[in-house]
């Protein structure tokens, strides 16, 4: 079970002895930077095949992800909840946990969002932290159903995350649809009101789209870091996930930090659909919003090597090319599938960084972390 | 590192890569500007959430556009489109064409209506067609821009004579609809009608509907649900099959087809886009976005272009191969129905118990 | 009555079909150690390759041959095409040693990628048409059983077979040698190893038959359901499929029967939106079978096994009454007329699933050696 995609891994986050090892770190770099080259040398076969010119695609797409202010805006604001929603998949893998129902808590998180920041009026600086705490603690609470059952009851979470994603999804449809009671009243379009101008977070530079959702994104990705490396429960967490026997005889509280990470990993994804709420023109949830997000972060968690900063990089990359999917489009007429095609095979060859390795003959480093994503799926979990 | 081996890959990588883009046809706007020059007119589409390719709605917008771009003789890089996939997306979609140079801006859906609008009101140089969208402001008074015009259709009145033509065509008095999203206002339109055509030529006709209950990624696009349910109705005698809602309802239609039942399409003609249903289907409630568009995109071009709200006719698709037998008693009576929604006589919306409050119709007169 | 039920059955039977199959792909794989949830990818691409097959083939050979041999090309092609990719799977997780589960994801985004874009590069424009679907086949004399044989043995082809196969796998896997070298690479690689077992190699093959399983349940989707291909037609199946297999505790009956639940849930949803039952009395109806289900089975397990963290003879009696008792009151009682939301209808499924994991199955404990690639000491 070797996760060596950023190569990020414990031995670097660990107080460092051997100064050696940053540098050989550094010259895995070029593994990521190779894969990704390798996938869009690949997908441009499907470019070809297409009818379009697979250069002009990329330049398209490289243009609509950075070529100005605003195309990097657009990217940055694409990162922001893959960033979140990866984080909070990735502590529930460090937790041994299989978080498939980032989706559905991610939708839970906005719908909170919206019933606080349209329940009252209060001045913004009470507003907007009260409305992000909304988001995060339904989708705390949400995910922690999930951490229950299987504390208690042993239930697979992978099962019922699946199934709380249903039942999320389609009360939420319910609720701002026809007979629901969060219908913007007045409104052809199936959506709830728009915030609050008080719940809304403020615009980084004015009317440029991008805002202060970008700061809490980050902030999340350092307290993740923290969280997970620098505290006690990070360490119960992440005990829990490598091996509960080990975390039993420890004298690690199993099933209350089964609960917690499922309920933090939750808590996450709901923060992650009320930035998106709170960030977003209108400012009200409607349908077709954030649909993906939820499965596209668990790419985004594992190939971000489960670590936070190798998250703000694969976020990153992601958000990129979901921005620079317009221009790539409208300039070079390829269908907006090629970006999932690229994104499986980038996350395939940093992966399965041998064969990159044995195409480029770059050594493999030696002595890594080893981080199981599938601790409990198995028969571990006794 | 064998920089060697590593530059030899490298090489033969780039080489691959430049192989290609030289073999590829060049449509596009690869050269910009002389190609820019050659357009008098520069159409961008954006999708709603949901596939340019799904056989129904989008595919017709695309597809107007397409015949709209050939009727003024514009080459194929004087045209594009995005696809959307997220409804956060919208108004960075359509301004990335109004940012490219675009003139004429296709959005689909009703979702979209307000945020066209709002980037119209912003780029009044900029000519934007929506399809579904009513010009309306936020209270729902009729409220047009000189350069929006809202292309609507009352699905309700080809609800109405979908349902008329199953009413009139069941030997068991058992008819069936599959429909999409119940949330979108147009597919309510289309049940409404349908069940209201159903009961006006045939009271004591039993009508099943049913509606895919997911969320917008799935209830348009569940064609294995739609197979299941059409199965089902097949099951409880149903001998005519009406689907509305992408995917969803063409799934219904292919099995009910099977099923040795008849078969109602709707949106195109879709004896024409799905051809496994071609020797059951009796008849489309066409709501004709390709002419549509088409002809906004050449009033467009020819300075004719006027704002706000315009309805494209709601009707019927020939009976193509069933038309032998469709008794001509059926089709005076069609007909009737026809003149009689199109003078107002008929309400094709009415409400009924439990029925979908979605619809939003507007009254023809 | 009757016609209901034989409605809801024979519904619930073809929509736990794919799921069934889906359910057996990840058996193969996960009791070998390989865990799977590129299930969705691979019947994806089972279905698409098995219009293309079939849809080319009636296409080319025009009226020459009948429908069903056009159907069985396709079959036959999407079940190796789903293979294949399985192949892929067992190759980056088996050789390369990927996370598994990094794997699953990477099958799951290129399958979906790629069916998406050849529908709208080649299908759609080519107005490429489906040949149909399996016609029923009705078992003589078995089908004339009164409700049984119409729910069971009216069925189309691909149906009998998952009968056949869910019977023979849970045969296999706990009952040949096959299945013991199976089981035992899953539970306890290295100590298969030292008795001989090729693990890799018992891997490599579990995972490939799996990935045909799954292209079985695509296939089924296009040759017997929809008969045609459409763009991410397998709509989350492959994971319902996942959560199937883990609540079946990893044995293809249980799978089925799961799956069974499952898909009779669903088809409850539909069937509810037809507006001729009353929506309060069919749910008062099904908690009562549930509740009385759950005393009954109850009451058996602690004759049978005489464990003694069963429920008390007690509680299993009342929860039998409880339920008798309700079943009784709902056929007197006048419910009201109230339509509920099919939105919450359609939760059925899930809602069951979690009351079932929680209330019926004990801890679901699967192959322990699953997930970890194997390494020679």
């Amino acid at each position: 079970m070797r996760l060596e995609v950023f190569r990020i891994t414990e031995s670097e986050i660990a107080p460092r002895t051997a100064t050696g090892k940053a540098v050989s770190h550094l010259s895995n770099l070029g593994v990521p930077v190779f894969a990704i080259f390798t996938a869009l040398v690949v997908a441009s076969l499907a470019i070809f095949l297409s009818g379009s010119n697979p250069i002009e695609a990329y330049l398209a797409l490289a243009a609509g992800a950075f070529g100005d202010l605003d195309s990097l805006i657009t990217t940055m604001i694409k990162t922001i909840p893959l960033l979140i929603a990866g984080l909070g998949v990735a502590l529930a893998f460090r937790g041994g946990l299989f978080n498939i129902g980032v989706e559905g808590q991610l939708f839970v998180g906005s719908i909170a969002a919206v019933i606080v920041g349209t329940g009252f009026h209060a001045p913004i600086y009470i507003h907007i932290p009260v409305t992000l705490l909304a988001g995060i603690f339904s989708g705390a609470l949400w995910a922690a159903i999930a951490g229950f059952l299987k504390a208690k009851y042993g239930a697979n979470e992978v099962i019922t995350t699946i199934m709380t994603n249903y039942i999320a999804i389609r009360i939420i449809t319910w609720s701002i649809g026809a007979y629901g009671p969060l219908r913007k009243a007045a409104s052809v379009v199936p959506e709830t009101n728009s915030i609050f101008e008080s719940a809304r977070l403020p615009e980084l530079i004015p009317g440029a789209r991008l805002h202060a959702g970008i700061l809490i994104a980050l902030l999340a990705a350092l307290l993740i870091f923290l969280l997970l490396f620098r505290t006690t429960l990070g360490i119960e967490i992440r005990t829990v996930g490598m091996n509960l026997h080990a975390a039993r005889y420890a004298g690690i509280n199993v099933n209350r930090t089964i609960v917690l990470t499922m309920a933090l990993s939750g808590g996450l994804a709901g923060l992650a659909g009320a930035v998106q709420v709170m960030g977003l023109s209108p400012y009200n949830f409607t349908t077709g919003f954030n649909v993906g997000y939820g499965f596209d972060s668990i790419a985004v968690a594992v190939l971000g090597s489960i670590h936070p900063l190798g998250i703000l990089l694969s976020s990153l990359l992601f958000g990129a090319m979901d921005a620079g999917a317009r221009l790539m489009q409208l300039r070079a007429r390829v269908p907006i599938e090629i970006i999932t095609i690229l994104q499986g095979l980038i996350l395939m060859f940093v992966a399965a960084n041998q064969i990159i390795r044995s195409l480029y003959h770059i050594r493999a480093p030696k002595g890594q972390g080893e981080v199981n994503l599938t601790q409990s799926w198995g028969g571990s979990t006794d | 590192m064998h920089k060697k081996i590593f530059w030899k890959f490298f090489i033969a990588l780039a080489a691959t890569s430049i192989l290609l883009a030289a073999c590829a046809p060049a449509p596009s706007a690869g050269g910009a500007t002389e190609e820019e020059a050659g357009c008098k007119l520069k159409i961008g589409y954006v999708s709603d959430v949901g596939k340019i390719n799904d056989q129904s709605f989008n595919q017709a917008s695309w597809t107007g556009v397409q015949a709209g771009a050939e009727a003024l003789g514009l080459d194929s890089s004087c045209y594009s489109f995005i696809e959307t996939a997220d409804s956060a997306d919208y108004e960075t979609n359509i301004n990335s064409f109004v940012q490219e140079g675009y003139n004429v801006i296709v959005t689909s859906g009703f979702a979209m209506g307000q945020v066209t609008r709002k980037v119209a009101s912003e780029n009044p140089d900029v000519l934007f067609i929506g399809i579904d969208q009513q010009q309306v402001n936020e209270n729902f008074e009729p409220d047009p821009y000189d350069n929006v015009a809202g292309l609507n259709f009352h699905e309700d009145i080809g609800g109405f004579l979908a349902g008329a033509t199953a009413g009139l065509m069941t030997k068991s008095n058992v008819v069936g609809g599959v429909f999409g999203c119940q949330f979108i206002p147009a597919v309510a339109r289309y049940e409404v009608g349908y069940h209201n055509g159903v009961t006006y030529v045939n009271p004591d006709a039993s009508i099943i509907d049913v509606y895919h209950p997911g969320s917008i990624d799935q209830c348009f696009s569940d064609s294995a649900f739609g197979s299941e349910t059409a199965q089902s109705f097949i099951n409880e005698g149903a001998d005519v099959v009406y689907g509305a809602g992408g995917l969803t309802a063409n799934g219904a239609l292919i099995t009910a087809c099977n099923q040795g039942a008849m078969v109602i399409g709707t949106d195109m003609d879709q004896f024409l886009t799905l051809p496994e249903v071609k020797d059951c289907i009796l008849t489309s409630a066409m709501k004709d976005i390709v002419t549509g568009v088409s002809d906004l995109i050449v009033a467009a071009s020819d300075g004719t272009f006027q704002g706000g709200d315009t309805y494209g006719p709601s009707m019927l698709a020939p009976f193509h191969n069933l038309d032998s037998q469709v008794p001509d008693g059926v089709k005076t009576q069609l007909i009737d129905i026809a003149n009689k929604l199109s003078t107002g006589e008929i309400d094709p919306c009415a409400p009924f118990q439990d029925s979908n409050p979605n619809t939003f119709c507007i009254p023809v007169k | 009555m009757d016609v209901i039920l034989v409605g809801l059955f024979s519904l619930a039977i073809i929509k736990a079909t794919p799921l069934v199959y889906g359910a057996l792909c990840g058996i193969l794989g996960e009791r070998s150690g390989v865990i799977n949830i590129g299930i969705e990818g691979m019947m994806l691409i089972g279905a698409f390759m098995a219009f293309m097959g079939s849809a080319l083939f009636g296409k080319w050979t025009g009226a020459a041959f009948s429908p069903n041999l056009a159907l069985i090309v396709g079959l036959a092609i999407g079940v190796l095409s789903a293979a294949l990719v399985a192949a892929l799977h067992a190759v980056l997780s088996i050789h390369y040693k990927i996370d598994q589960v990094i794997s699953g994801t990477v099958i799951n985004l290129l399958a979906a990628g790629i069916t998406d874009y050849a529908a709208n590069v080649y299908i759609d424009p080519s107005h490429l048409s489906g040949v149909g679907v399996f016609p029923e086949v009705p078992i003589p004399l078995l089908s004339q059983i009164p409700i049984l044989g119409k729910i069971f043995f009216s069925q189309q082809p691909m149906v009998y077979f998952m009968f056949g196969l869910v019977i023979f796998l849970q045969y296999a896997i706990f009952n040949t040698p096959w299945g013991l070298r199976m089981r035992s690479v899953g539970e306890h690689p290295s100590a298969a190893d030292t008795v001989g077992i090729n693990v890799n190699r018992t891997r490599y093959i579990n995972v490939i038959l799996g990935g045909a399983l799954a292209g079985l349940g695509g296939a089924f989707l296009v040759l017997e359901s929809v008969g045609r291909f459409q763009k991410l037609m397998t709509a989350g199946r492959g994971f319902i499929a996942l959560a199937v297999m883990i609540f079946g505790r990893w044995t293809p009956v249980g799978a089925f029967l799961a799956a069974l639940l499952f898909g009779f849930a669903e088809a409850l949803g539909v069937r509810l939106q037809f507006g001729d039952i009353n929506h309060l009395y069919a749910l008062v109806v099904i908690i009562a079978v549930i509740v009385l289900f759950v005393g009954a089975v109850g009451l058996i397990r602690s004759w049978v096994i005489r464990s003694r963290s069963s429920r008390s003879l007690v509680v299993n009696l009342s929860l039998i009454g409880l339920g008798a008792l309700t079943l009784i009151a709902a056929k007197l009682i006048q419910f009201p007329d109230m339509a509920i939301p099919i939105e919450f209808l359609g939760l059925l499924p899930y809602i069951l699933t979690i009351l079932a994991l929680t209330g019926l199955v004990r801890k679901a404990v699967g192959p322990a050696a699953i997930g970890r690639p194997y390494e020679k000491q």
